[in-house]
C-alpha cells in the first residue's frame, strides 16, 4: 500500500470510491458539540476549491454544518456558491482530500485549498468479487496506486510498474526485449515447486499483465493471505493481482494526454577484450595451458600491433557495442477521454508504444484502444462493457535475440561486422572465426503480429434494496501470426577485398498462427443490509463461474519460392511440411462469502470455493477452499479515543485455504507419442511412451495463516501495517527424482512434497505538509524463510549444482568447496601434501593409491578443491550447502517524494538481500576458443606465469585462475569459487515533474499541464558481476532518461 | 463461439495429439508401431552438438580413438573426465530408455490379438534390440542392473533401485534374449519391411557378444553358422566398398543389421547427422568436421602392394620436417582473394602419396588436392581440398573447406554428396543407413575366433576375404611378398588390429574394439596433429578408462550401485 499517497484528480475510480463516509474523519467528528443555528440573516458566499496544485476540486461536497439538507457540490470550475446564515461554517469534503471546516465569517468570497489525504481512510479496496472499505478489511491485501506511476515513468509493461511498491510482493524485472518485457512476480515467496506466478484478474476475469495499457489502469490490489484470496480458489495458491481499468465519472468531458519520449541504453554490459592482438596473445596464452597447438601466428599479432588506426582492415571490435549499435527513442502516447451523465458514463483511450530497441531490428510497435461504458437502464438494472483490444507488431529479426546474445560472446575482435557500405564481413585474420552479429540481425524477412481482443458485457439487477444480481460474459481472443522467409547476405573479408560467401540459399517460406481464446461467464447474487440500529452489518454473496481456455496452432513451410519476394505458401513449390497442435482446459466454480461487522468494531468473514479442473480425472476433479477472517478496529472503542496521537488501530488474523492446478493439461491421462521408423525408404509410424500418467494427480493446496495491524499515529502522519505470515503448501505437483534406468519417459507429477513459508511483511510510511511543502516518505521490507518440510523421505533431486530435499530452502546450493587459487609453490606443496597423503595410505593399506583429484590434480593457475569431508581424495563428495536457495529472503522497496509549490520530486528504490547463485556465464570465464570472447575482467585478473617472482612466490596474487582451452571444465565447474551475492539496491526511479501554474492555464483553457523529467534504473549498487542481478544472461535492464508529459483539458 | 455463450463447459478434455493408451496394443497395426517406437530409440541423437552419449551418434565414437579427432571431445579424451561428465549420463539414459521400452512392448504384445506366431516374432524382434541395448552398455558400463519385462515403468518409475548384476549375468540375460530372437526371427523381410532384425543379426550379434568375452568358441559357431550359410541368411560381401556408404546403394546385402535412415523436411526426423559432424564446409546444408581422420591413422593405410606407407618416398625429408616446412610443402599459393595463383611444386607427388594407397583410404577420406560433390548456392559442385596457408577456401572459388583450419583430414564416408538427388534436406537427417553389424565385421571377426582358437591358416583366409573385395584388391596375406607374411598368432592379431581399423574407420567400433583387446592405452594415448603436424590434442587412455563410470547423479539416487567402476 506504500503508493496510496498522491491522488491525483485525473481517473480516480470515483464509482468504486463512491461510498464516502465522513465519520471516519476522526480529526473532525465533534458530534458532542452540534452547533444550534439560530434563525439569522442569510448571505450567499461564494467560493472556489482548489487542490494543493491550484486545479480546481470538481464535485466536492459543500454543506453547512449542522444542516445535511443545505449543500451542494463544486462546478467544474471548482466553484460554488450557497445560502447560508451569517456565522455558519462550511465542511467540504471530496473523497482523496481531508474535509475542512471553514467558517464563513464576513467574507464573500473563499478560496479553499483542500488537502490530499493519502492515507485516504475512506478508501475503498476492491477485493475479489467485490469492494471493500479499506478499513473494515481483515485480510491481508495491498493495493497500489499506479496511476501515477503510469502516468510519469517510462513503462511500457505494467508487471515493472509494480516493483518495490508493497510489502511481500516481490518482482523481478526478468525480460526487458521490445515486445518481449515483463516481470516476475511473486507474491510471499516461492510457495510451490512449480510456477509460482500469481493470477492476475483483469476487471474480474483472468489475464496477462502485459495486455493492459499501464495508463489504462485505475487500481491494483493484491491478495495476499488465504482469506482474501480463497474466493478465487484452485489458482490463488501464488496470491491474487486484481487490475481494475478506469471508468468514466459523472461531469464534464475531460481528455486527457499522457506521454513520453525515452532514451534508452544498457544499463551494464560485459567487456571483452577489444584490442585484437592481446586477444590472440590471450587465447595463445589458454590453449598452450592446455597443452595444444597455438592457433595464432606471431605475424598475425605483429601485424595487427602495426595498424592501430586501421578499423576496417585491421579491426579491434567489441561485439557488445556491435550488438547494442542502435540509438534509440522509445515513445509511448496515451490520449484518453471520460466523462458522463447520470446515465451513462464512459471512459475510453488510445496507447500508441513504440520501442525500436537498443538491438537493430528488433522494434515493436503497439496500438491499444479501450472502452468501458456503464449505463444505469433504470433504478433496477444497469449494464455495461468493457471493451479493449491492442494490435502488436514485432520485427521478425528478434527472434534472433538469444541467438545473437551468444553471437556477441561467440565472435573475435578481429572482424568488421558491418563496412560502412553495407556489406557484412568476417573475421579478417586468416585461422580465426567468429559470429556476425548484424547479419544474423538481418537475414531474415516477415512479419510478427499479435491481435488481442477482450470484450466483456455484464448486467445487474436490483430487485429490492440491498440485493442485487449481477452476471458477465467475457470473450477473449488473441491471435498471433508470424511469416518469415530468410534473407540470404554475402559475407566479405575486408582486408583480403573478398567475398567469402555470395548470398545464395535455397528459398523456403514459414507461417504460423496461435489462436488462443477464453470464455468465461459468471452470475453473482448480493445481499447486503444493516440490523439492530444500523450496528449490524451483514453482506452475502453467492456466485458460480466457468471458464473455458484453448489454445490452436498451425505452422506449415514450403522450400523453393517463385520468386524470391514472393511471401505465401502458394508462393513455393518445393518440399513442404507442416505441424499444428490443439490444447485446453476448462474448469467449473461455486464460491460464496459472508462479512458479518459489529458497531464497526468487530468483522468477521467466511469465504468458500469449489473448482472442478478439466486437468484431472472425475474422481479427483473437485477440490474445496475455505477461508475465515476476523479483524478488530481498537481505535472505535471508547477507552481508545482518548488517545491523542493515536489516529487509528486495528488488529486482524485470518486461516484458510488455496489450491494449485500447475500440471500439464492432459498429465493425468496415459497416453504414447509418435516415435517413426524408416523402413525401406519408408516411414512407418511409431508410437512410444513419452510420458508416464499418473491418474492419481489432484490439488495442491496452500494453507495461509495471517495477523496483522494497520496504524495511524499523530493524526495519521505516520501510518503502517505488520503483517507475519505462515504459508505451507502441501500436495506440491512434483516430478520426482527418478533414476535414469527408468529411460527418457517424462516421469509424472505427483502430489507429494510440502513447502513453508514463514514471513514478516512491514509497510511504514510518513506524509506532512509544512505551508507549500509537503512530502512523504514510504517503506516497505519482507523477510521470507523458506523450507522444504516433505519431500520424498531424505531423498534429493539434483538439478544441476543445486538440490532440493526436506529441511532445506527450495532449490539450495550443493558446491565443492574451494580454498582460492594455486597461486605459487607454496599452494602446490598444499596439493603434494595431499598427494603424499594418500601415498602413504594405500603403501599403509597394502593398496594401489587412489586419484586424489578427481577431476585433475590442480597445477599452478588452477582452483584449489578442497577435501571438506576428510576422506583423503578430492571429488564431489566433498560438496557442501551455500546461501539459502534461490529466493532471497530479504526483499524491500522504498519511494518518497517532495512537494513545493507547482515542482515534485520523487525517488523509488527497490532491492533484495541474503541470496547467493553461481555465476559463471559464458561471458565470465577463463576459458578461450578461437572464435569466442575473452572477458577482459578474466584478463585482467587471471593467473599467469608472469606473476611468479624469480624465487617461484607470488607477491600479488591473481584473482581468475589461468586461461584454458573451453573444454577444459575442472576450472569453471560449479564450484565456490563461482559463488556470488546477488544483493543489489536499486534507484529504480527519479522523477522531477512541474506542474504550470492555474492561472496560466486558464488561458488556454487547459485544467492541467504538468512536465517532467525520470531517469529509470540509473544507480544499482550491486557486488553481482554479471550484466544484472535480477535477470540473467540476455537482454539487459535499460536505463532510461525520459522527458514526458501529463495535459488535462 | 456463441454456444460457449449458453452451454456448460465440458470438463472431460482429451489430448488431441496422442493416443489413449487404453485403446492400443489391440491389433497388429498397434504392435507393430509400439515395436516401431523400440527401433526408434536407436536413432536419438544429441541436439546440443556432436557428442558421443546417444545412439544415434555412434560414428562419433572413433573420434575416441587412433582413428579420428574431435576437438569437442578435449575433456573426454584428454582423461579430465569424472562420473559426471555428460556423455556418461547420457548414453546410461538412452540405453535404458531402450530397454524400458522394449520391456513395456514385451508387457503389451502378448495381449494382443493375432496369430501366436506374428506375436512370437515380434517378441523376438523386441529382444533383439533389448540384446542390443543391454550389449553397449555391458560394453562400456561392464555389469549393469538388469531391468526386464517384470517392471512396469507406471507403477516402479521412481523405485528402479537394483544393484548392479555381475558382466557375467548381463551376458547371460543378453544371449537368452537372443536365443528366442534367433528362432522367432525370419531370415529376411519384403521391401516395405527392410531395416527390421533378422535371423542373421540375431546370430551375429550372440557371436559378438561371445566374442568380446572372449568365447571364442562359441563365438566361432555363430560367425560360421553365417558364412557357410551365406544364402540362407540372405547376407555377403558386396563387391563395391564405397557403396555401402551411398545413399542408393546402402541398402545392401552386407548390411546385417543397421541404423535405417531416410532424409526429412521439416518436422521429419528419420535421419542421422553424419552430414552434419562428418560433413565439410560444402557438404549439404554445411558440416561442422567435428570429426575428422587423425594424419597418423591415415598414414596405416598401406601401399597397393600392402608395403607401409612412407612419406619419405614421395616428399624426401618429410618425416624430419617441421610442421611450417612441411606446410610450405604442402600449401597452395593465392593471391588476396584466396584463388589459387599456383599449386604446390609437389602437387603430383601428393596426389600419389594418396592414391598409391589401399583404396578405402580415398573411400574413407578426402585426401588433399581430391575432390569432393558439394553443394553449393542451391546447385551441386564440385570442390577440391587445398592446402593453404591462410584460410577462406570457399566453395565459391572451387575449394572445400571448414571454418578455420583446412588442413585436416576430411570424412568422406557417409558423407552426402551434393543433395543425395533430392533425398537429403536438412544435414541433421542423413539419408544413409548407419551399419552396425556387416557382413565384413563377421569375416573379421571370424578370422579373429579362428586365430585365437590357433587355426592361423583359417584367421588369415577371412582377413584375406576383406582385403580382396573386387574394389579393394589388396594383395592376399601369406600370397608371397616377405610384407604379406602372417604365419603367428601374435602377427595375425596385429593384421586384425589393422584390418579392422581401415576398413570400419567412421563406423565406431574401434573404441571397443581397442578396448576389448587392452589396447586403448596404447592406442588412445598421444598428442593428436593437423595433417602438417601441429598439435590439435592431447589424448590420455589410462587404466580406470576402459570401463566408463556409472554416472554420479545415478549413485548418488541409487547407492546400491555402487561401488563404482574401478578407478572412478
Amino acid at each position: 500500500m506504500g503508493a496510496t499517497l498522491v491522488l491525483t484528480s485525473v481517473g480516480m475510480t470515483q464509482n468504486a470510491l463512491a461510498a464516502s463516509d465522513s465519520n471516519l474523519f476522526r480529526r473532525n467528528e465533534n458530534k458532542s458539540g452540534s452547533i444550534t443555528i439560530t434563525q439569522q440573516e442569510n448571505t450567499t458566499v461564494k467560493g472556489v476549491v482548489v487542490d494543493q496544485s491550484g486545479i480546481p476540486v470538481i464535485g466536492a461536497n459543500v454543506v453547512m454544518k449542522g444542516s445535511n439538507s443545505n449543500g451542494t457540490i463544486t462546478d467544474i470550475d471548482g466553484k460554488f456558491s450557497l445560502n447560508v446564515p451569517k456565522g455558519a461554517i462550511l465542511k467540504i469534503s471530496y473523497i482523496g482530500y481531508i474535509e475542512m471546516e471553514v467558517p464563513v465569517g464576513n467574507k464573500a468570497d473563499l478560496s479553499i485549498t483542500l488537502k490530499e489525504d493519502s492515507q485516504a481512510l475512506s478508501e475503498v479496496v476492491v477485493v475479489g468479487y467485490g469492494t471493500q472499505k479499506k478499513v473494515n478489511l481483515s485480510g491481508a491485501v495491498a493495493t497500489m496506486d499506479v496511476g501515477k506511476l503510469a502516468e510519469s515513468r517510462p513503462i511500457n509493461n505494467l508487471s515493472t510498474a509494480l516493483a518495490g511498491m508493497a510489502a511481500g510482493v516481490k518482482v523481478s524485472a526478468s525480460k526487458h526485449a521490445p515486445g518481449d518485457d515483463g516481470a516476475s512476480i511473486q507474491v510471499r515467496g516461492q510457495g510451490t515447486l512449480n510456477s509460482s506466478s500469481p493470477l492476475v484478474i483483469i476487471d474480474g476475469v483472468e489475464g496477462a499483465l502485459s495486455s493492459v495499457a499501464p495508463n489504462d489502469v485505475a487500481n491494483i490490489s493484491v491478495l495476499k493471505d488465504a482469506a482474501s484470496a480463497s474466493i478465487y480458489g484452485s489458482r490463488a495458491a501464488n496470491g491474487v493481482i486484481l487490475i481494475t481499468t478506469k471508468k468514466g465519472k459523472e461531469g464534464k468531458v475531460k481528455m486527457s494526454y499522457n506521454g513520453y519520449f525515452s532514451m534508452e541504453s544498457p544499463s551494464k554490459m560485459i567487456k571483452p577484450v577489444k584490442d585484437y592482438a592481446n586477444y590472440m596473445e590471450l587465447v595463445n596464452e589458454g590453449y598452450k595451458n592446455s597443452s595444444m597447438g597455438l592457433p595464432f601466428k606471431k605475424e598475425s599479432i605483429d601485424l595487427w600491433r602495426a595498424h592501430p588506426n586501421e578499423p576496417l582492415l585491421y579491426p579491434n571490435t567489441d561485439g557488445f557495442d556491435v550488438l547494442f549499435g542502435n540509438n534509440v527513442l522509445a515513445q509511448q502516447h496515451t490520449l484518453s477521454a471520460s466523462g458522463g451523465s447520470d446515465k451513462i458514463s464512459y471512459y475510453s483511450s488510445f496507447t500508441y508504444l513504440n520501442n525500436p530497441g537498443v538491438v537493430e531490428n528488433t522494434d515493436y510497435k503497439r496500438y491499444s484502444l479501450r472502452s468501458n461504458i456503464d449505463a444505469k437502464i433504470s433504478n433496477w438494472l444497469s449494464i455495461g462493457t468493457n471493451l479493449s483490444g491492442y494490435y502488436g507488431s514485432r520485427n521478425v529479426n528478434a527472434n534472433s535475440l538469444s541467438d545473437v546474445f551468444n553471437y556477441a560472446r561467440q565472435t573475435t575482435p578481429g572482424m568488421v561486422h558491418r563496412h560502412p557500405d553495407g556489406r557484412y564481413g568476417v573475421p579478417q585474420n586468416p585461422g580465426d572465426e567468429g559470429n556476425n552479429v548484424l547479419s544474423r540481425l538481418n537475414n531474415k524477412e516477415g512479419e510478427n503480429l499479435t491481435r488481442d481482443i477482450r470484450t466483456r458485457f455484464y448486467a445487474t439487477l436490483n430487485p429490492i434494496k440491498g440485493l442485487s444480481f449481477t452476471g458477465s460474459y467475457t470473450y477473449n481472443y488473441n491471435d498471433e501470426e508470424e511469416w518469415i522467409k530468410p534473407k540470404f547476405l554475402s559475407t566479405w573479408n575486408f582486408l583480403e577485398d573478398v567475398m567469402v560467401s555470395d548470398g545464395v540459399g535455397r528459398t523456403n517460406i514459414s507461417n504460423e498462427t496461435q489462436r488462443t481464446t477464453r470464455n468465461f461467464m459468471d452470475g453473482i447474487a448480493r445481499y447486503e443490509n444493516k440490523f439492530f440500529d444500523d450496528k449490524f452489518d451483514l453482506n452475502v454473496m453467492l456466485g458460480a463461474s466457468q471458464e473455458q481456455w484453448e489454445e490452436r496452432n498451425t505452422k506449415a513451410s514450403k522450400y523453393d519460392l517463385l520468386d524470391p519476394a514472393l511471401d505465401v505458401l502458394d508462393g513455393a513449390i518445393g518440399d513442404a511440411s507442416a505441424s499444428g497442435f490443439r490444447r485446453g482446459w476448462a474448469m467449473r466454480s461455486y464460491f460464496g462469502r459472508i462479512n458479518l461487522g459489529w458497531d464497526n468494531k468487530y468483522m468477521l468473514e467466511l469465504n468458500l470455493r469449489s473448482d472442478g479442473s478439466s486437468r484431472f480425472v472425475p474422481n479427483n476433479r473437485w477440490g474445496y477452499f475455505p477461508s475465515a477472517s476476523a479483524a478488530w478496529r481498537l481505535d472505535q472503542e471508547n477507552f481508545m479515543k482518548e488517545i491523542d496521537w493515536l489516529s487509528s488501530l486495528k488488529v486482524r488474523g485470518s486461516y484458510g485455504s488455496l489450491g494449485n492446478n500447475y500440471v500439464g493439461n492432459y498429465d493425468a491421462i496415459s497416453v504414447y507419442e509418435k516415435a517413426n521408423y524408416i523402413l525401406g525408404n519408408g516411414v512407418n509410424m511409431g508410437l512410444s511412451q513419452g510420458a508416464i500418467a499418473n491418474t492419481s494427480l489432484t490439488w495442491e493446496s496452500t494453507y495461509v495463516a495471517n495477523i496483522g495491524i494497520d496504524f495511524g499515529f499523530l493524526n495519521n502522519r505516520l501510518t503502517g501495517t505488520l503483517d507475519a505470515f505462515n504459508k505451507r503448501t502441501s500436495n506440491i505437483l512434483i516430478a520426482l527424482p527418478s533414476p535414469a534406468v527408468h529411460g527418457e519417459a517424462t516421469v509424472p507429477k505427483i502430489n507429494s512434497a510440502e513447502v513453508v513459508n514463514k514471513g514478516i511483511e512491514i509497510t511504514l510510511g510518513w506524509q506532512d505538509t509544512a505551508g507549500d511543502f509537503s512530502y512523504y516518505v514510504n517503506g516497505n521490507i519482507t523477510y521470507i524463510k523458506n523450507e522444504v518440510t516433505k519431500f520424498k523421505g531424505g531423498d534429493r533431486s539434483y538439478d544441476g549444482d543445486r538440490f532440493i530435499q526436506e529441511g532445506y530452502p527450495i532449490n539450495v546450493l550443493y558446491l565443492r568447496p574451494t580454498d582460492g587459487i594455486v597461486q605459487d609453490q607454496n599452494d602446490l606443496k598444499k596439493v603434494q601434501k595431499m598427494l603424499d597423503a594418500e601415498t602413504a595410505l594405500a603403501a599403509a593399506e597394502n593398496r594401489a593409491p587412489r586419484k586424489v583429484y578427481s577431476a585433475g590434480t590442480p597445477g599452478l593457475g588452477d582452483i584449489l578443491f578442497v577435501d571438506a569431508n576428510g576422506d583423503g581424495i578430492v571429488n564431489y563428495d566433498d560438496r557442501q550447502v551455500y546461501g539459502d536457495g534461490q529466493n532471497a529472503p530479504l526483499t524491500f522497496g522504498m519511494d518518497a517524494g517532495v512537494s513545493w509549490k507547482g515542482f515534485d520530486f520523487s525517488v523509488l528504490l527497490q532491492g533484495m538481500a541474503g541470496t547467493k547463485t553461481i555465476y559463471s556465464g559464458a561471458e565470465y570465464r577463463p576459458t578461450v576458443r578461437v572464435g569466442f570472447m575473452v572477458n577482459q575482467e578474466m584478463a585482467n585478473g587471471r593467473w599467469h606465469e608472469g606473476l611468479l617472482g624469480a624465487d617461484g612466490t607470488i607477491t600479488n596474487p591473481a584473482k581468475f585462475p589461468r586461461l584454458n582451452y573451453e573444454t577444459e571444465k575442472k576450472n569453471t565447474d560449479a564450484s565456490e569459487f563461482w559463488l556470488v551475492s546477488q544483493n543489489y539496491l536499486r534507484v529504480k526511479n527519479l522523477q522531477l515533474g512541474y506542474t504550470l501554474p492555474k492561472k496560466w492555464m486558464d488561458v488556454v483553457n487547459i485544467e492541467k499541464l504538468r512536465v517532467y523529467v525520470s531517469l529509470e534504473n540509473y544507480f544499482t549498487i550491486t557486488n553481482y558481476p554479471g550484466i544484472d542481478p535480477e535477470s540473467g544472461w540476455g537482454y539487459p535492464a535499460m536505463k532510461q532518461a525520459s522527458l514526458g508529459v501529463n495535459l488535462t483539458f | 463461439m456463441t454456444s460457449s455463450l449458453v452451454s456448460c463447459y465440458e470438463l472431460d478434455l482429451y489430448p488431441h495429439d496422442k493416443v489413449n493408451t487404453g485403446v492400443f496394443w489391440k491389433n497388429e497395426a498397434h504392435v507393430k508401431q509400439g515395436v516401431m517406437g523400440v527401433y526408434d530409440v536407436m536413432k536419438k541423437k544429441s541436439t546440443s552438438g556432436p557428442e558421443c552419449g546417444p545412439y544415434g551418434q555412434y560414428f562419433m565414437l572413433d573420434a575416441l580413438s587412433d582413428i579420428a579427432i574431435s576437438n569437442p571431445f578435449n575433456g573426454l579424451v584428454g582423461g579430465t573426465t569424472t562420473d559426471r561428465t555428460g556423455e556418461f549420463k547420457n548414453k546410461w539414459r538412452n540405453m535404458y530408455d531402450g530397454i524400458a521400452k522394449a520391456n513395456h512392448a514385451l508387457q503389451n504384445i502378448p495381449k494382443a490379438e493375432i496369430k501366436e506366431e506374428t506375436k512370437n516374432q515380434y517378441i523376438a524382434e523386441v529382444k533383439f534390440l533389448r540384446a542390443l541395448y543391454y550389449f553397449h552398455l555391458l560394453d562400456f558400463y561392464g555389469g549393469v542392473p538388469i531391468y526386464d519385462e517384470s517392471w512396469v515403468l507406471s507403477e516402479s518409475f521412481d523405485k528402479m533401485m537394483l544393484p548392479r548384476s555381475s558382466a557375467e549375468e548381463v551376458r547371460k540375460f543378453i544371449l537368452d534374449d537372443l536365443n528366442v530372437a534367433e528362432t522367432n526371427l525370419p531370415y529376411s523381410w519384403d521391401k516395405a519391411n527392410y531395416g527390421r532384425a533378422t535371423k542373421a543379426a540375431a546370430v551375429a550379434l550372440r557371436g559378438k557378444v561371445n566374442l568380446f568375452a572372449q568365447n571364442w568358441a562359441e563365438a566361432k559357431k555363430d560367425f560360421e553358422k553365417i558364412v557357410e550359410n551365406k544364402a540362407t541368411y540372405k547376407c555377403d560381401l558386396n563387391d563395391d566398398y564405397a557403396e555401402l556408404f551411398k545413399p542408393d546403394t546402402d541398402e545392401n546385402p552386407e548390411m546385417i543389421f543397421f541404423i535405417s535412415n531416410s532424409g526429412g523436411v521439416g518436422d521429419v526426423n528419420d535421419g542421422l547427422s553424419m552430414a552434419f559432424y562428418h560433413g565439410n564446409g560444402s557438404t549439404f546444408g554445411g558440416g561442422w568436421a567435428s570429426s575428422t581422420l587423425d594424419p597418423d591413422f591415415v598414414d596405416k593405410y598401406e601401399m597397393k602392394d600392402g608395403t607401409k606407407f612412407d612419406w619419405n618416398n614421395y616428399i624426401p625429408g618429410w618425416n624430419t620436417m617441421t610442421p611450417d616446412e612441411r606446410l610450405n610443402v604442402l600449401s597452395a599459393t593465392t593471391d588476396g582473394k584466396n584463388v589459387i595463383v599456383a599449386y604446390p611444386k609437389m602437387k603430383d607427388k601428393i596426389i600419389a602419396a594418396y592414391a598409391d594407397r589401399d583404396p578405402r583410404l580415398n573411400q574413407t577420406c578426402i585426401t588433399p588436392y581430391s575432390f569432393h560433390l558439394g553443394w553449393y548456392a542451391n546447385q551441386p559442385k564440385l570442390v577440391e581440398h587445398v592446402i593453404m596457408f591462410a584460410k577462406g577456401p570457399s566453395a565459391a572459388n572451387g575449394y572445400m573447406g571448414y571454418g578455420s583450419d583446412q588442413k585436416w583430414y576430411f570424412y568422406r564416408k557417409f558423407v552426402p554428396e551434393a543433395n543425395c538427388n533430392g533425398q537429403i534436406t536438412d544435414r541433421t537427417n542423413t539419408p544413409i543407413n548407419f551399419p552396425l553389424i556387416r557382413y565384413a565385421d563377421v569375416l573379421l571377426m571370424l578370422a579373429e575366433c579362428h586365430n585365437e582358437l590357433g587355426d592361423v591358416d583359417n584367421a588369415v583366409k577371412y582377413i584375406n576375404m576383406v582385403r580382396t573385395r573386387k574394389s579393394t584388391n589388396m594383395p592376399a596375406l601369406n600370397s608371397g611378398n616377405s610384407w604379406l607374411e602372417a604365419r603367428t598368432k601374435e602377427a595375425v592379431r596385429e593384421r586384425i588390429v589393422h584390418e579392422r581399423g581401415v576398413e570400419f574407420a567412421g563406423e565406431g567400433l574401434r573404441f571397443s574394439d581397442l578396448r576389448r583387446w587392452r589396447l586403448a592405452e596404447k592406442y588412445c594415448t598421444g598428442i593428436k596433429k593437423t595433417i602438417h603436424g601441429t598439435k590439435r590434442q592431447t589424448a590420455l587412455f589410462t587404466e580406470r578408462d576402459y570401463l566408463w563410470p556409472i554416472p554420479g547423479e545415478e549413485t548418488e539416487m541409487n547407492p546400491a550401485l555402487l561401488p563404482n567402476n574401478p578407478g572412478w
